[in-house]
């Protein structure tokens, strides 16, 4: 299911029209604007455990399990290789991606950024692949509170339009090592917390 | 852009081509929908009184709601309900920030009238960059030639507006940058 990369074309009508071809297309642009089967949308979390170095921008959901899937009709979190929360897009268009994501507090006054990184794959017809950008941070330094988990969410649309290929990866920094923990539902404060990716297609641009 | 009107289509009507073009303008009008993606690409300064944030570089403007010349607001050009998504990164100091709307003049409450503070984000750090992030529906109709723009501030101490994107950075200084946009949702 999912669009895979058939944008729709929108018909023009003549007095005495006759093609049923016509009536698919008009159709089809309904379901791709509406039909969750058809619109490329996904939401991910991660199942796994992710080690974080300090310092360093890590990729979220680079574990040993495959990221969960609530959906993900045009097939975009399963283009990596290793498994990873990363969106392989299949349909060209212009999307909001967003994210929550968080680390048990290591001390206080570590700093914690979340954002996104796109890269343009081979078939971009703007950017030359390998390009890239990182977008939508949220950051902020933990507090001295002890027991609880820091917990970010951001959202923003990519930058760019995205073309088949393209990745957009959700990303965590901090200052100190970590592990950002898979959702054991153990508590209100700690544990209780894991981290969700969504996506969709916003628009076609022009 | 024109906010497409569709008629009702009665039983045993026979539909004209303007009927059914309608349909085709409303789902043209849906798949590129006015949306605008803005951000800032150099670093500035928000004093302690706190103020607006400029946005100096254009990502995508569909609808044409950014001005160069007028950088700290979207201005919107197709009327109706609109969503906001911004993200703020300033540097060393813990700020807020928080979005407004002035009325243009084809808003029934008149000209240049400035709402309330509506959403409001925070970000933390006594140390390096932060980054505030929010994004919601716009609780006012907006008509054409209203504005939103952001505001920065903390009260104390002036605020260090990063610039960006700096692409895959290795480091927090940067990172995507401050950057605004309006997506319309509903007539």
């Amino acid at each position: 299911m999912g669009a895979n990369d058939v944008l729709p074309t929108v018909p023009t009508f003549v007095l005495g029209e006759s093609s049923i071809t016509h009536l698919q297309q008009l159709a089809y642009c309904a379901s791709f604007l509406i039909d969750c089967d058809v619109r490329p949308e996904w939401h991910g979390y991660s199942a796994a455990e992710t080690s974080i170095s300090a310092t360093t921008w890590t990729d979220i959901g680079s574990g040993t399990a495959a990221p969960a899937i609530a959906y993900d009709s045009d097939g975009v979190l399963q283009g990596i290789a290793t498994p990873s929360l990363a969106a392989t897009i299949v349909t060209q268009g212009i999307y909001c991606v967003e994210m929550s994501a968080g680390v048990p507090t290591p001390s206080a006054t570590d700093m914690v950024y979340i954002g996104f990184l796109w890269t343009a794959g081979t078939h971009n017809a703007e950017y030359t692949n390998g390009t890239n950008a990182i977008f939508g941070v949220r950051a902020t330094e933990t507090l001295s509170t002890t027991g609880g988990d820091t917990i970010l969410c951001t959202s923003d649309v990519c930058p760019v339009v995205c073309y088949p290929g393209d990745v957009i990866t959700p990303r965590i920094y901090t200052s100190a090592a970590t592990t950002m923990q898979a959702n054991v539902n153990s508590g209100t404060f700690s544990g209780r917390f894991n981290t969700n990716f969504t996506g969709y297609l916003v628009s076609m641009g022009t | 852009m024109i906010v497409p009107t569709l008629t009702a289509m009665p039983a045993g009507y026979v539909a004209q081509p303007a009927d059914m073009n309608a349909l085709s303008t409303a789902a043209t009008f849906l798949l590129k929908r006015p949306i605008s993606r803005v951000h800032a690409g150099t670093a500035q300064t928000i004093t302690s009184a706190g103020g607006y944030v400029a946005f100096n570089t254009k990502d995508y403007d569909i609808d044409g709601m950014w001005s160069s010349g007028s950088n700290a607001r979207l201005t919107v050009q197709t009327p109706g309900w609109y969503k906001f998504r911004l993200g703020i990164t300033g540097g060393s100091v813990p700020f807020n920030v928080a979005i407004a709307s002035i009325t243009g003049a084809n808003n029934p409450s008149g000209n240049n009238v400035t709402s309330a503070w509506r959403w409001g984000g925070w970000a933390y750090t006594a140390t390096t960059n932060a980054a505030a992030n929010l994004q919601g529906l716009w609780p006012y109709y907006l008509y054409s030639g209203d504005a939103l723009a952001v505001w920065a501030q903390n009260a104390s101490s002036s605020i260090t507006l990063v610039a960006g994107p700096n692409g895959a950075s290795t480091g927090t200084t940067g990172n995507g940058g401050s950057f605004f946009g309006l997506e319309w949702i509903s007539s």
